[in-house]
């Protein structure tokens, strides 16, 4: 199963390299398609995170977070009711990263599959080719190269007079992890304690994310650096064409959080003070002693439909 | 609990990148990295796989090169045997030169980097060696001086075919699909030609021809006469092993299992025959002649099959495990290498009784015979 799963993959991979001639265009196009089928699902995980901050700002949700603050049962089942009420869904933004999985490891293995350097490992590629769709007499022998680099090896360049080799194409894939990272996760808010601690998982995945990204570039085949890179930039490209890209996140220095309305601002009144109106007592403390500024952003809470008054405890 | 989740995505990270790692080698053929190189003198084989070359008579072990796995030390191509001497080449594009008497190694040659493949058996002709690695070149030495080569020609891509050497030239065919022709003594590329397909199996010198099978599905022939190229025959599938040329006629065995025999002057078909039925099985290993006048095809699950040369079956026999190893002849018996399977290597007669086998266990992780084999060099001779 998994084994034809991979092969189709390689038969794709191998026709676009009869088309171009070149192993490296091959995996950048291939790349390209991937991302293109997977667009709508990209598409959807977009709207669904944008939905999920919208829904996180508002105060009906910012209420019941208060009011099950102790209650964390309960307060779990009350935000299950509230994304359903706002149709979200709360894990459809996982789908897309979960694609992604198998499509790298079918495609390290393709790739691995196309580069073959000895005759059994020329035999099995023979027998992995889809016979009516590929004659591999045509396209063996693979050329592994592209620009300076082996697609079947890990990179390096090699420049004269430095002694030992340049990782461009990790550093590549790690500078881009890091842009798409921080440019694709919207600004949360600080005032939810969920989101806080969400924002300190994002805050360690923009670390390790890269860091894994570029452990694997730099171990790994070249060719599957090459689809981390282009991926990256393509999906930096998709969340700028649906409007998306958090710039004020690539700011070096402070992290930029918006600010977020406090109940003196709100237009709906509330009967409770809301958490954050004393900063000592924020349930954010972390953030506000770290002296991080909220940016000015406000909220207008009229776009908010299905307002309702806070339960009075 | 930010511990917890820092542990958590360390592990993941981890994981991931065991599974990657993990996952390069898929296949059902994954664990090996190659299948024996067989050669045999008088009663003696000699086969080159994986770690070790081991001389083998009568299913005895004779003796075993290097005695211990050695790190990163393979073997592949059939060891080319001269003047009292074994030749053969590495996965680090050495040749190890070993005394055919006890395999105690005499000299090694080692080529510019390491970081290539000697997968073509190395040649001797007119007093020289001639090697050809998969980093694209050609070196040729004389015998009485293996330290320096007296040429060196860098072709464009890899070699994975021992060149043919006749009449002071060299013919070489490279996987980008060409056939070369250079000076013995100088190395200077005389001649370069296109092809259908990359050539994977030894070329073939008969009527004063080089006759080679292709993977674009063709045989062809170079005319040293007129150098030209010409095709004798198209097949349905790709071709592996190398064209048997026998009275006339050109004996062929293709990957979808076809064997045909056609007119080697005008390629006109004599008869042809699906010999294999199973989906993407078919024949690696070269069609051979046994000593009664038969033919012998083997095919990759280890169906022995024998024909007439008028095509009619003989015999056939099912041996367990994979065969891609040419056999060879050895008096009334041929010998074929298994992978893996429950012995490396098995006799028959010519009329396909067992006669003896051999069992050996790799030390390396690359590949290991059925459980219940014991992890000491077994060899064992049964009652014929």
């Amino acid at each position: 199963m998994w084994q034809s799963f991979v092969n189709i993959f390689l038969n794709i991979l191998l026709y676009i390299y009869k088309l171009v001639g070149n192993f490296g265009v091959a995996i950048i196009l291939f790349t390209v398609l991937i991302k293109l089928i997977t667009y709508p699902l990209m598409r959807k995980q977009i709207q669904s995170s944008t939905k999920m901050m919208e829904l996180q700002k508002s105060p009906e949700y910012l209420e019941m977070m208060e009011k099950y603050k102790g209650n964390q049962e309960k307060l779990a089942e009350e935000q299950m009711k509230l994304y359903k009420k706002f149709g979200v869904n709360p894990t459809a933004s996982c789908l897309p990263t979960l694609i992604q999985l198998p499509i790298i490891f079918a495609l390290y293995q393709a790739i691995i599959a196309a580069i073959v350097s000895t005759p059994l490992g020329m035999l099995d590629l023979t027998k992995r080719a889809f016979s009516g769709f590929l004659q591999i007499g045509e396209i063996f022998p693979i050329n592994p190269n592209f620009l300076w680099m082996n697609l079947g090896q890990p990179e390096r360049l090699y420049i004269q007079g430095i002694s030992f080799g340049i990782p461009v194409l990790a550093i590549l894939v790690v500078i881009t992890t890091i842009m798409q990272t921080k440019l694709t996760v919207p600004p949360t808010n600080p005032n939810d304690k969920n989101a806080a601690s969400g924002a300190m998982m994002t805050g360690m995945m923009n670390i390790y994310m890269p860091l894994l990204m570029g452990f694997m570039a730099y171990t790994l085949a070249s060719g599957l650096s090459l689809y981390f890179l282009i991926s990256n930039i393509f999906t930096i490209v998709q969340y700028g064409v649906e409007g998306k890209l958090n710039w004020k996140a690539l700011k070096f220095g402070k992290p930029q959080m918006p600010k977020l309305a406090t109940p003196a601002e709100k237009p709906v009144t509330t009967s409770r003070p809301v958490a954050s109106a004393n900063p000592k007592k924020s349930i954010t403390p972390n953030l506000a002693e770290s002296g991080i500024e909220p940016a000015e952003e406000k909220i207008d809470y009229r776009e908010f439909k299905n307002k309702k008054k806070p339960k009075k405890k | 609990m930010k511990r917890k989740k820092q542990f958590l995505l360390v592990l993941l990270m981890i994981l991931t990148t065991m599974i990657l790692s993990g996952c390069a080698g898929n296949s059902a053929m994954s664990n090996a990295v190659s299948w024996p190189g067989l050669s045999a003198d008088d009663e003696t084989v000699y086969v080159a796989y994986t770690s070790s070359v081991q001389a083998v008579s009568n299913g005895k072990l004779l003796w075993k090169y290097p005695a211990e796995a050695q790190n990163g030390m393979m073997f592949f191509a059939a060891p080319t045997i001269y003047d009292g001497k074994i030749y053969t080449g590495t996965y680090q594009n050495e040749v190890h030169i070993l005394d055919q008497n006890d395999g105690t190694l005499i000299t090694k040659i080692t080529l510019e980097t390491n970081k290539n493949k000697i997968l073509a058996s190395p040649v001797i002709a007119d007093d020289m060696l001639f090697i050809a690695s998969n980093n694209g070149s050609v070196y040729a030495y004389t015998l009485d001086n293996l330290s320096v080569p007296v040429w060196q020609t860098n072709l464009s891509t890899e070699i994975w075919v021992s060149p043919f050497v006749s009449d002071g030239k060299v013919y070489v065919t490279t996987l980008d699909k060409r056939f070369l022709v250079l000076d013995e003594k100088t190395g200077t590329i005389e001649k370069a030609l296109s092809i259908s397909g990359a050539v994977m199996g030894k070329l073939v010198f008969a009527n004063d021809r080089i006759y080679f099978g292709t993977l674009g599905k063709e045989v062809a022939y170079f005319d040293p006469a007129t150098e030209e190229i010409k095709t004798v025959m198209h097949t349905n599938g790709e071709i592996w092993a190398s064209p048997l040329i026998i009275d006339g006629k050109i004996i062929v065995a293709d990957m979808s299992g076809y064997l045909y025999c056609n007119e080697s002057e005008s390629g006109k078909s004599i008869w042809q025959i699906k010999a294999v039925s199973t989906d993407k099985v078919g024949f690696i290993a070269d069609p051979i002649l046994l000593q009664n006048g038969n033919l012998l095809a083997v095919a990759e699950d280890g169906n022995l099959m024998v024909y007439d040369t008028d095509g009619k079956s003989v015999n056939s026999r099912l041996i367990n495990g994979k065969t891609m190893s040419s056999p060879v002849v050895i008096g009334e018996s041929f010998v074929a290498g298994l992978i893996p399977g429950d012995a490396l290597l098995r006799s028959y007669t010519s009329d396909l009784k067992e006669d003896w086998w051999y069992i050996e266990t790799v030390e390396s992780t690359a590949l290991t015979p059925t459980a219940e084999v014991s992890q000491e060099t077994v060899t064992e001779t049964p009652a014929k």
